[in-house]
Parts: structure tokens; sequence; C-alpha cells
């Protein structure tokens, strides 16, 4: 992304120590003043709830004994809950499948774009990143309807092939529907990041490759994919979390689906469930920080994965 | 963006004459290949569009038209009952739909904005000052994305509910406030788009002891700020249509 400023800055003074004259410090200190507003929000609105929601999943709630100090309990409860832990391997398994796809798609329609400027690529880039405008809960109400057998088109699709319509709604083959509603959904996001760091690389690379003799393909696999890097693997890390922490399309795909989507289908759907079906906010919240350390050693182990390729060290 | 070289090309080829003519027609593979990436994104285009279109052709039949619709359920029927189902939503309960309407803009407009300044200034000053502390706060910033959301929701209501702010505006708009996305996506903009040697000059030219404020770094921050403002309206949007409320 800094390709352009590596080739022309010119040698530079050594540099003075990171925090060296007096003026250097009281300038950096001003930088907390830029800060503060975003501090003030991000302490208020995340950091305090997010005590408290630690402070209640150490304690218990109940009817005879009130709300008692459990130490770790609810904890060791979470990780010895059989209904947690499928859902846990559920949303890895999620992960494996939608974290590739989805940045394997990006990643193809953004080198796709960068090379063909027509007003078809124009208006696809537009088509791509559509769904991503479009609230969650809207786009999995459109895939459910679309899936449905009375509304949808699938059936008609299917019987003039004459050919009995799978139930996408069902427990088989839910998987695979949420993966296309997801798809459909996130491609475009990742796409435009991948898309503007692409269009931030100096062009007079591609003009040397093409003295080299490279072909557009050698180009983009070569030349563009590795500059971009960075940008493939932050946007994996956030595919990641995100994917870890599934909820909106298999909560809005309940009452569609019948049975094939339970209460406990995704850690943060059974979080929910456990806060606002069952009122048991104790053990709720100790899901859900169980669930946020599972995302942060997840993450961890990504970002360790990659980072050679990423610049992050 | 990207100045291609091969038309300079074609022009000293098709000025050497004759031979000229065979050359030109070299470069005819390259369109060829081109055909098949146009299909490849036609194809995509029609997957991505395919529910909005049918969302748009839904709204306009009648309950019965849905089941029983003479085009089938891509196409529109013989009845087009769009202004019929319009005036069934505006009148809907004294026209309620109208004033949620108007609240999810009022929402997107305050979030977005409120959101897209604070995640401006904090990137900025992510990127540009040296402060102690930055790396850690940096580090919470990108650790507080991994938490997920159900678990704030309750403490939250909590919160607004001793400050007697429940059923306000304000139990969206300030919690829509918190972009930690933005500010990652600024801080890496400002980091390459914004050269230190620009704010060295400044402050040369008298811009004071805090460093450049404004003009030329907000002039740069354009473009990604409009960014930045497409993400928490479309945040916002999400948000006022389950969770916070």
């Amino acid at each position: 992304m800094s390709a352009s400023t590596a080739l022309e800055t010119p040698a530079r003074p050594p540099a003075t120590p990171k925090r060296g004259t007096t003026l250097e410090r009281k300038t950096a200190r001003f930088g907390w003043v830029f800060l503060a507003p975003f501090a003030v929000v991000f302490l208020v609105f995340l950091v305090l709830p997010l005590g408290y929601a630690f402070w209640m999943s150490l304690h218990t709630n109940t009817l005879a004994g009130g709300e008692q100090f459990a130490g770790l309990a609810n904890y060791t409860r979470a990780f010895t809950d059989e209904r947690f832990l499928s859902g846990l391997t559920r949303v890895g398994g999620f992960a494996l499948v939608f974290v590739p796809l989805q940045i394997g798609l990006a990643l193809v329609f953004a080198l796709i774009l960068d090379d063909v400027r027509t007003r078809l690529s124009r208006f696809t880039r537009l088509m791509i990143f559509a769904p991503y405008a479009i609230p969650g809960v809207i786009g999995a109400l459109m895939w459910g309807f679309l899936y449905s057998p009375s509304f949808g088109p699938l059936v008609g699709f299917f019987d003039f092939l004459n050919v009995q319509a799978p139930d996408l709604l069902s427990r088989d083959s839910i998987f695979w529907s949420l993966t296309n509603i997801v798809t459909w959904q996130w491609t475009g996001y990742y796409m435009i990041i991948i898309y503007a760091s692409l269009q931030s690389i100096d062009p007079s690379i591609y003009e040397a490759a093409r003295i080299d003799g490279a072909t557009r393909l050698q180009t983009a696999l070569q030349i563009k994919i590795p500059i971009v890097t960075s940008s493939l693997v932050l946007t994996g890390v956030f595919a990641l979390i995100g994917t870890l922490q599934f909820f909106t399309e298999p909560q809005v795909l309940a009452p569609l689906a019948g049975n094939a989507i339970d209460a406990a289908y995704t850690p943060n759907l059974y979080a929910y469930n456990l806060a606002f079906s069952y009122q048991q906010f104790n053990y709720a919240s100790a899901i859900s920080f169980a669930l946020g350390l599972m995302v942060f050693l997840a993450s961890i182990i990504f970002l360790i994965a990659t980072r050679r390729k990423s610049g992050l060290n | 963006m990207t100045t291609s070289p091969a038309p300079l090309l074609d022009d000293a080829v098709t000025a050497a004459g004759p031979r000229g003519k065979r050359r030109a027609a070299k470069t005819k593979p390259r369109r060829e290949r081109s055909v098949g990436l146009h299909i490849l994104l036609a194809v995509a285009s029609l997957y991505f569009l395919l529910p909005m279109w049918w969302l748009i052709v839904a709204g306009t039949k009648s309950t019965q038209g849905l089941f029983t619709g003479s085009g089938g359920p891509l196409w529109f029927d013989s009845n087009f009952a769009l202004f019929d189902n319009l005036q069934q939503l505006a009148t809907y309960n004294n026209g309620i739909y109208l004033r949620w309407l108007g609240n999810s803009f009022l929402y997107a407009m305050a979030g977005g904005v409120g959101a897209t300044v604070l995640a401006v200034l904090a990137g900025y000053a992510f990127a540009k000052y040296r402060f102690r502390g930055r790396t850690v706060s940096f580090m919470v910033l990108l650790a507080s994305v991994m938490v997920p959301a159900t678990a704030l929701v309750i403490p939250t209501y909590v919160l607004f509910n001793n400050l007697g702010l429940t059923n306000t505006v304000w139990a969206v708009i300030l919690p829509s406030l918190l972009s930690p996305f933005g500010v990652y996506l600024m801080r890496v903009y400002v980091q390459d788009a914004i050269p230190d040697e620009l704010l060295d000059a400044a402050r040369v030219d008298g811009s004071g002891k805090s460093g450049p404020s404004s003009p030329s770094p907000c002039r740069s921050c354009g473009p990604p700020s409009s960014r930045c403002c497409c993400c928490p309206w479309s945040a916002a949007g999400t948000i006022t249509s389950c969770r916070w409320p």
C-alpha cells in the first residue's frame, strides 16, 4: 500500500529518538485530545457495560439463594455444556467454509474489476456491494422467502428440470443455505476493501511488468496479490471474528426452518436465548465471555499463522 | 487510474505501415479474453441482484398473487398492486410506518455523522501522533471488536435505565457512535495518505503547538471519511432494526 512512498522518499537525516525534544513530547500528548471524544464513548459504552457483564457472569441468581458470588462456576458450566460446545464446533465449521470462500471470491472479483474498466464492471461493482447496504435481517428474510417452496422461484426451477426440489431449510441443507446468504451479504464489503488497496498501487509497477512480458493473469497472481496481502489478512481476521459470532441469519431463519435451527445453533444465539427466553442473565454473560475468549484465541492463532504475510509483526 | 501503455504501442505499430495491420490484429485475443470475464461479471451481477429483484416484484403483487401469480415468482403478476400495498403500508396503524422511517433516518444520520467524526479524529490521532500508550490503546480497540455484542445489550440497558434515557433517541444514537472499524480504516488511510512532510511543513509555517489540524489533513481525509460514513450508516440501519430497542 505504501509502495509509492517507498520508491520516492529520499534518504532522511537520522531520526530523533521517539520521544525526544520537549516540543515533540508536548505535540505527541496532543494526540490524546484528538482521541478523547472517541475514548469517552468507548469507555462508557463498551468498557463499562463489559465490566458489568463480567461481574454478572461471576454471580449466580436463583430463586432460593438470591444473588450469590460463584467465582468461575458459570464458566466451568459453560465449558462442559454440551450445547455450547456443539455450537462452537458448528461455528468453527462455518468459519472454515465462510472465510476462504468470502475472501477468495472478494479477491477474485476485486482483481477482475481492477482489470476490466467498462460500464458493466462499474455496474457489477455496485451490485456486489449493494447487499452490504441491506441490513442483515432484511437480507436473511429475503433469502428465507426465496428458499420457501410457496413463494420462491426454486420449486419452479426444479420442476422445469423434472427433479424433486430439495428442501433448502431442512436440517441437512441449512448449512449451505446459510453459507449462501452470508456470502451474498458480505462478499461485497470485503471486495471493496481489497479493491481500494488495489487502486492505491503505483501503476508504474504494471508498466514494468508489461515490459518484462507478464500476461494479465501473471500480473494479477504474482504482483497484485502479494501487494494486497496485508488487506487480505485483515479482512480475513474480520471475517473470522464475524463468523464465530454468527447470529443474525440463524435468528431470522429459525421460525422458517422449523427444527433445523435450535436455540443453541450458535453460541451467540445460545447466549441470546438464555438471556431473553430463559432469563438466565448470569449464565448468558458467562457464555458470551467464553465465546469472546474463543474468538480471541482463534484470532491470535490466525494472526500468528499469517504474521509473515501481513507485515504486522 | 492505470494508464495502459497498450494504446501507445498500438499507435507506434500502426504507424509502421502494412505490417502494422498484422500487428494490430495480434491485440485482438486480449479483447476476447475480456468476453469471458464480462460473462462472469454479468452472472455475478445477476446473482447479487436476484433477491432485490424478487423484492421489487413481490412488492407489486397482492397476497394472492404471491402464491398463484401468473408470471411466476420472478416476474410481475397481471394484477399490479404496488400502489395498494403502499397505501396499506402508509395507513397501517395511523401511519406509524412513516414515523419509524423518520426515526431510522434520524438514527442513521446522527449516528453516521457522529461516528465518522469520532473515528476520523481518533484514527488521525493514532496515525500521526506518537503519544504514550498508543500501541496499548490500539490493541484494546482491536480486541473490543472480538466481544460479541449480545454481552453488551443487557448492561447497556441497565446503564440507560439508571440514566433515565431508555425510550429516547439517545438510547440508540449514543451506542452507535462507537465504530472501531472506522477508527482502524482511518488510521490505515491517514498513515499512507498524509505524508509527515506535509505536517512538518505546516508546522514550520506556524500552525501552533498542536500541529496542523485543518484544512489540509481534513481535505485529504475526505474520501475515506465518506466510506467511513457508509459503514456507520448501514450499521445504524441494522441496529435500529432489531437489537438496541
